[in-house]
């Protein structure tokens, strides 16, 4: 069927679109924390096991975005026939 | 309807798209890291080898995006091509642009971090492993979303 298969290349496109995409904000933040707590470490060496915490704390939330894009990638990908 | 020329008409749109959205990132991080590291040598000359060392250590996994990015252009450029169809046509682009949007955000973020730490280093030079650790805790975070997307590129290009 014509109809089938143009929505299958429109989910296969959408899926690349959707992860590469939702993959640029993520990682500008998580960079962005990463960036801090090192000035903070190196403004407050003896606080380094709090400031990891901390980052890594951000980073989980930040990610989640991330997630959400490869969870709506994978949907595309396998789910949609 | 779609025939071999079609389908490598759209493995080489995808493979520039990869290669060429996935070039920018990397090299505004990179670019970011070494001018935040000749600051800091400007600052404090005689700590230039350990800054150096923070700078090439961090620009490393900075990197690593645009490597991802070239290994799935290369692979659309010689990859075999089977069965001409729509969807895969639109699966070969959707590759590229996967993993070229993908490697922009880590690249950009990874060198938000190594300009950071070369900072810090210039700051404060005798706690450069423990700004080591927490840069390449965060950039090992940050670069997470860099595999997604290349996981999802081999997908798309595999499956």
């Amino acid at each position: 069927m014509e109809g089938a298969e143009i929505i299958k290349a429109a989910a296969v496109l959408g899926a690349g679109i959707c992860m590469g995409f939702g993959a640029i904000g993520p990682g500008i933040g998580e960079g962005f924390a990463a960036g801090k707590a090192c000035e903070g470490v190196a403004r407050e060496p003896e606080n380094v096991n709090l400031i990891t915490r901390t980052m890594l704390i951000g980073q989980a939330v930040s990610e989640s975005t991330g997630i959400y894009s490869l969870v709506i990638a994978l949907l595309m990908l396998f789910v949609i026939k | 309807m779609v025939d071999e020329s079609w389908m490598k008409t759209a493995s080489l749109l995808g493979a520039a798209l990869s290669m060429g959205i996935g070039a920018v990132g990397p090299a505004y991080g990179l670019g970011y890291a070494s001018s935040k590291a000749c600051e800091g040598v400007m600052r404090q000359p005689y700590e230039r080898n350990r800054i150096t060392k923070i700078m090439l250590i961090g620009q490393a996994v900075t990197e690593s995006p645009a490597i991802f990015s070239l290994l799935i252009s290369i692979l659309l450029l010689f990859g075999s091509i089977d069965n001409p169809s729509i969807v895969g046509m639109m699966a070969l682009v959707g590759s590229g642009l996967c993993m070229g949007a993908g490697a922009l955000g880590p690249g950009v973020g990874a060198g938000f971090a190594n300009a950071a730490a070369c900072e810090g280093v210039a700051r404060m030079p005798e706690y450069e492993t423990l700004i080591l650790r927490t840069m390449l805790i965060g950039q090992a975070v940050s670069q997470s979303t860099s595999i997604y997307a290349l996981v999802i590129a081999f997908l798309l290009k595999i499956v």
